[in-house]
């Protein structure tokens, strides 16, 4: 597997919650590094499905989530930047 | 280019028992399928050994048994690290193909709605809608994502309407008030109509030769409102809320009944059309095992200080905090982790002085708890708890046996067990409450199969493969199922050879194992051991 840069995550996740926006009643506006996912109008659960998303988009098999709880992260308490760092982080080490 | 025909439509009835179906088609609650079953051809299809809606969906499926698709429960437990961890279980879970994916490759195109353990939706020719997806997901969720807009536009996508809403299932597993049936039956009435708009929509917009819908509401409903649907039990119910309750309960079978007739005419005469369910129904007795205390009372687990004792009859927490969060990790050695599992896993240590059994003891420790399940009796009536305890490689043998429980428990009524801390192990019941049964329902009718005809039995498994021949394709030779050609009239078999495909020329998947026929063999014969097959 490929790098993976921030700008591809970031991208990947851009793109994920502006098709949710109608849904979500949220303007699509920029997502700011420092933005807590889950004020970002999901439901707690959803977070479960965006962090598998990310895994089967790419590649990472359950690697996201195993790292989460290896660092005891809980998803209600992550940023935008923070998930992003971390599919970065997994992609670099996946293709180390 | 001539449009695609729909050859197998596959209409899901999850939980669905003839037990409450044959007197609701005798009552003229679903006359439509009522004739279905009367002038084609019915038996029971027997669930996997823990009868739970995404193992058996997945074998349904896939053709394959727990042990080699992967699935166990609505959750994946992770026992790799210092504790055991869990998360939903998903698609990536799903170890080998489904029939969906099996119709793309061979040039199909398919069409599957609400069905479990389909997140992320893994791409085929077609649609997928995955099941068991939170409201705020579910538009993001589909594949491909123009049928997103699609849909949108055509306003039959009303996300709200139409998924899961977890929160509001952990209550419902828990039981609800009796004023607060109706409300639930209303829910899933809307939430049918929304699929069923959707399934139209997309027969008409994107026909696919193999669809596949699934109304998960039957068993929703069942598990709180069986008393007030069994004709035999209902009119011992007579407050305006229940009486309510049972009026909007019937008419939720009488418009599955409607959609089941709208969907076999605009799927067209041509079609293979199979009714099916991924296990039956059955009341539960009025008591709870509950399973975590009995194991603290024979000194296999703790709880973290301070961890409440239920005492409103409860199975789980509410809303979403996990159960491993109220047991002591240090200390404990055999814990459950989920209701719906019926599961006790037993925790070997990593290392001596680690908390766990020690791999050398494991199969002493884990016999030793089967024969204290068997022996444990139910104080007030002095009968039996347990029916059936599964060890993991008897009742899930494959590829993935390493991730199923370690044991399974199969309840002498039926129930699920609750994973909380209570005064006692075994309790009483608060609200009235159904559970699944290992009998589900396969109707089949359609152009090719037998007229008036009472099956054998059937296994889930065997699904897929009749899916797969009823497509016109040739059946995975590693499919654990079998075509039920007993199903289908001599004429057609005569033009429609059964053909086999092999494995390794249909394998895509990375994880897809191909068994070989010794250890095929041994699968059907701990199957039919176990009274599955």
């Amino acid at each position: 597997m490929a790098n993976i840069s921030y700008d591809d995550a970031y991208g990947v996740l851009k793109e994920i919650f502006e098709d949710l926006e109608d849904d979500l009643d949220s303007d699509g506006g920029e997502l700011a590094a420092d933005s807590k996912l889950i004020d970002l109008g999901m439901e707690s659960i959803s977070l479960v499905y965006l962090v598998s998303e990310l895994q089967q988009h790419y590649g990472l098999g359950d690697a996201l989530f195993r790292k989460m709880r290896e660092e005891d992260k809980l998803l209600v308490d992550m940023s935008v930047g923070d998930i992003i760092n971390s599919v970065v982080e997994l992609g670099s080490k996946a293709s180390a | 280019m001539t449009k695609r025909e729909i050859k197998t439509l596959l209409i899901g009835l999850d939980g669905a028992t003839y037990d409450l179906l044959d007197p609701l088609v005798e009552e003229g609650i679903m006359p439509n399928l009522g004739k279905i079953m009367k002038e084609g051809a019915r038996g029971i299809l027997k669930s996997t050994i823990h009868p739970l809606t995404p193992p058996a969906w997945t074998t349904m499926t896939t053709g394959r048994t727990p042990g080699n698709h992967g699935v166990f429960d609505f959750i994946r437990v992770d026992r790799s690290g210092s504790k055991p961890n869990y998360t939903l279980a998903t698609s990536a879970d799903v170890m080998v193909p489904t029939i969906w994916q099996i119709a793309d490759r061979e040039g199909l195109r398919a069409t599957t709605l609400n069905f479990p353990v389909n997140f992320p939706a893994k791409p085929i020719n077609g649609v997928v809608i995955p099941g068991y997806v939170p409201w705020s997901y579910l538009g993001r969720a589909i594949h491909p994502r123009p049928v997103f807009k699609m849909l949108k536009e055509k306003g039959v996508f009303k996300a709200s309407e139409m998924s899961t809403d977890w929160q509001h299932e952990r209550k419902a597993v828990q039981g609800l008030g009796e004023n607060q049936l109706e409300d639930w039956v209303n829910f899933h009435i809307v939430r049918e109509k929304r699929w069923q708009d959707i399934l139209l929509t997309l027969m008409e917009e994107e026909p696919c030769e193999l669809m596949a819908v699934l109304f998960d509401g039957v068993d929703r409903i069942q598990h709180l409102c069986y008393h007030l649907i069994d004709r035999e039990t209902r009119d011992q119910y007579q407050t305006e809320d229940a009486k309510k309750t049972t009026e909007l309960a019937l008419q939720y079978y009488r418009d599955v009944d409607n959609y089941i007739a709208q969907m076999i005419e605009k799927a067209g005469p041509q079609a293979q059309v199979m009714i099916v369910s991924d296990h039956g129904f059955t009341r539960s007795g009025s008591r709870i095992f509950y399973a975590n205390t009995w194991l603290e009372q024979k000194g296999w687990l703790d709880w973290i200080e301070g961890t409440p004792m239920d005492d409103q009859g409860r199975v789980a927490l509410d809303e979403n905090t996990e159960a491993s969060t109220l047991i002591d990790w240090e200390t404990t050695k055999a814990y459950a982790l989920s209701s719906s599992s019926n599961a006790i896993f037993i925790r070997q240590s990593n290392a001596p002085g680690e908390p766990g059994v020690a791999p050398a003891d494991y199969e002493a420790f884990r016999d030793k708890m089967i024969e204290a399940l068997y022996d444990l009796k139910d104080p007030d009536t002095g009968k039996p708890v347990i029916k059936h305890v599964f060890k993991r490689e008897d009742a899930f043998p494959g590829a993935y046996t390493d991730r199923a429980p370690d044991i399974t428990l199969m309840l002498h009524d039926y129930s699920f067990l609750s994973v909380l801390r209570a005064d006692a192990p075994i309790k009483d019941r608060q609200v009235p409450y159904a559970t699944h049964h290992p009998d589900g329902i396969f109707v089949a009718t359609g152009p090719g199969f037998k007229k008036e005809t009472a099956l054998d039995d059937m296994y889930i498994a065997d699904v897929a493969p009749t899916a797969i021949y009823s497509l016109g394709l040739s059946v995975p030779s590693d499919m654990e199922g079998k075509v039920c050609t007993a199903a289908y009239d001599d004429a057609y078999l005569a033009e429609n050879a059964l053909t086999y495909a092999d494995v390794e020329a249909l394998k895509g998947d990375a994880d897809m194992s191909a068994l070989d026929a010794e250890a095929q063999e041994q699968i059907k014969e701990r199957l039919k051991s176990l009274g599955y097959l």
